[in-house]
């Protein structure tokens, strides 16, 4: 039996396999240096970076739920001038043999366009920007810019003036028509697009009565959240030209094959990683045993083919 | 940093009921073992648990590198510890670990004492056993039940001092009135490791600092990862940002911090 390819291509970039890591659930990849071959990777996203350093939110951030996990960090980061600078940050992921992704965020345009000047100014080794605009619990910027179609243009088209790095849009599910707004960043020059970000939530202690976070509602991940995330990949991939990078409770290779027939061109493990760290790499050798199975020599020929009657 | 961490399919050799709501938990896991330093921990995914999405972290109690077995030491209390703690023998549970900073080992020349509260002796035992003079080992609880492991302090050759809120088992009162007279017996060089409720860290930290005595304090956080990737679990270190404090993650940075590192609430008038 031949080998099976699993490189996949993201506008400019081929990736060696299409699982990459979710923003805020890999840290800086440096974290997992040791425990995850991360050179095995089809690519790291970074947790987001802002033009300032960023305490994030009070604690406790994060509560298990069933089927999930709610979470609000509140982007805590160290600023773009540590990011660049510090050895855990840019310089250490310029070291690692993978595709690194920056997921950017500000509370104004102009925070998203410093981030973009200044990365764009330090390329070396990055492989995207992940424009974020879908964070639920930040109060100013993030989701703001996600679910109103003007400012996620302009957000957009101002990040696009800052750079040519390709960029990606990552999206958030509290919207309407998520379709809308896929359409709008890749009109406005997004050569990718991500999706989902988590949806708010709230868990209660009933003994306390108090919320089991501080900011009394954060975003909810993990198994839960799939299928709503592969219906909107798959709404997505059939209305945009450009790549879908589908995310949303991926916890297996069968859960990452589903989001590729629905027309995800690459796939991103997030909270399953707090379970098991190596889920990536799993992910990545089901999936070529799904295609040995299956006689299929190029992943490139199941992407989009769910078979809809 | 752990010069090492490793993910680990340990098998459990013992899971008993200590005494109480506490379990004592052996494990074989010849990777992690060799390398726990007193103050680490493993982080422990519950197995045929998939509801339970998050790992749980566990201060190492004991090891025994050459049989290459840990030991944990639990309070059944929630989903997690009572899913944990009706597991036999021979199961296979997925470690990562050690994770963590270890407490900072005193030099020869000083005088050690461990306040530990509750199940803060299960993370402080590893100190006595491997320090290199001896001292005083306070434990305190909130009842008799709830003093453990003081038979293996005591072989230690530690001095055991206890003290239980109700009085039922050595003074009646709180450790901090036991840790007083001790810090006040000293005459110099003495650290102090703590483990136990946030409160009861504060409470000590705060004496300690009150006297120029070194104290490590080590949190028991929630965490999500354990290696520093989610940003869970921070707590307020100084530093030399505008406001003074910043938020470090105990998983990464801790779970042993020194006492004049933490940003107290009093610090916020300075």
């Amino acid at each position: 039996m031949g080998d099976v390819s699993l490189e996949v291509r993201l506008g400019d970039t081929v990736l060696r396999n299409p699982v990459l890591t979710a923003s805020g659930t890999f840290g800086y990849g440096s974290e997992y240096l040791g425990l995850v071959p991360l050179e095995r990777l089809g690519g790291i996203t970074v947790k987001g970076v802002s033009p300032f350093p960023s305490h994030g939110n009070s604690t406790p951030r994060t509560a298990e739920v069933f089927a999930g996990l709610i979470n609000s960090i509140g982007l805590q980061n160290p600023g773009i001038d540590k990011f660049i600078t510090h050895a855990d940050y840019l310089p250490f992921l310029r070291t690692i043999d993978t595709n690194v992704y920056v997921n950017i965020w500000g509370k104004t345009i102009d925070d998203y366009v410093e981030v973009a000047a200044r990365l764009e100014a330090e390329r070396e080794g990055i492989d995207g920007l992940e424009i974020n605009i879908s964070c639920p619990n930040i109060k100013e910027g993030g989701i703001a810019f996600g679910t109103d179609l003007h400012l996620a243009g302009k957000v957009v088209s101002a990040v696009r003036e800052a750079t040519s790095i390709p960029l990606i849009t990552k999206l958030s599910p509290n919207v309407g028509n998520i379709v809308d707004f896929a359409k709008c960043v890749v009109d406005h020059g997004s050569d990718v697009v991500s999706l989902i970000n988590t949806f708010p939530a709230l868990s209660i202690d009933i003994e306390t009565r108090r919320p089991k976070i501080y900011t009394v509602t954060g975003g909810l991940s993990g198994r839960g959240i799939k299928p709503i995330a592969l219906k909107m990949v798959y709404d997505v991939a059939r209305a945009i030209e450009v790549p879908v990078i589908g995310m949303g409770g991926i916890f297996t290779a069968e859960d990452a094959i589903e989001f590729l027939l629905a027309g995800a061109r690459a796939i991103a493990v997030g909270t399953a990683i707090f379970s098991d760290p190596q889920t990536p790499l799993k992910v990545i050798s089901g999936i070529e045993e799904y295609l040995r199975k299956h006689d299929v020599n190029d992943i490139n020929d199941i992407i989009g083919k769910i078979s809809v009657d | 940093m752990s010069p090492s961490k490793f993910q680990e399919n340990a098998v459990i050799l013992e899971n008993s009921n200590y005494r109480g709501d506490y379990f004592l938990i052996t494990f074989s896991a010849p990777k992690i073992s060799p390398h726990v330093l007193p103050g680490q921990f493993v982080h422990l995914q519950l197995p045929h648990s998939p509801e339970l999405l998050l790992r749980r972290p566990f201060s190492i109690y004991n090891t025994n590198a050459e049989a290459g077995t840990l030991s944990l030491i639990y309070k059944a209390i929630g989903a997690g510890t009572g899913a944990l703690s009706i597991l036999p023998r021979d199961t296979v549970v997925n470690l990562l670990g050690p994770l963590g900073q270890r407490f900072p080992q005193a030099t020869k020349d000083q005088r050690i004492i461990i306040a530990a509260g509750g199940y803060g002796c299960a993370s402080t035992y590893l100190v006595a056993k491997t320090a290199e003079s001896t001292g005083l080992c306070l434990l305190g609880a909130r009842n008799k039940s709830d003093i453990l492991v003081e038979d293996e302090f005591q072989k230690t050759g530690f001095e055991v001092q206890v003290s239980t809120d109700d009085g039922s088992y050595g003074h009646k009162g709180r450790i901090t009135e036991l840790l007083i007279p001790a810090l006040d017996a000293g005459n110099g060089d003495t650290v102090v490791y703590a483990c136990g409720p946030n409160a009861m860290l504060a409470a000590v930290g705060r004496l300690c600092m009150e006297r120029d005595t070194i104290a490590y304090l080590s949190y028991d956080m929630e965490m999500c990862c354990g290696v520093g990737a989610c940003f869970t679990c921070v707590i307020k270190r100084k530093c030399d940002s505008p406001d003074g404090w910043e938020y470090v993650r105990t998983c990464k940075y801790g779970p042993v911090f020194d006492a004049r590192e933490i940003y107290w609430e009093s610090d916020k008038s300075n």
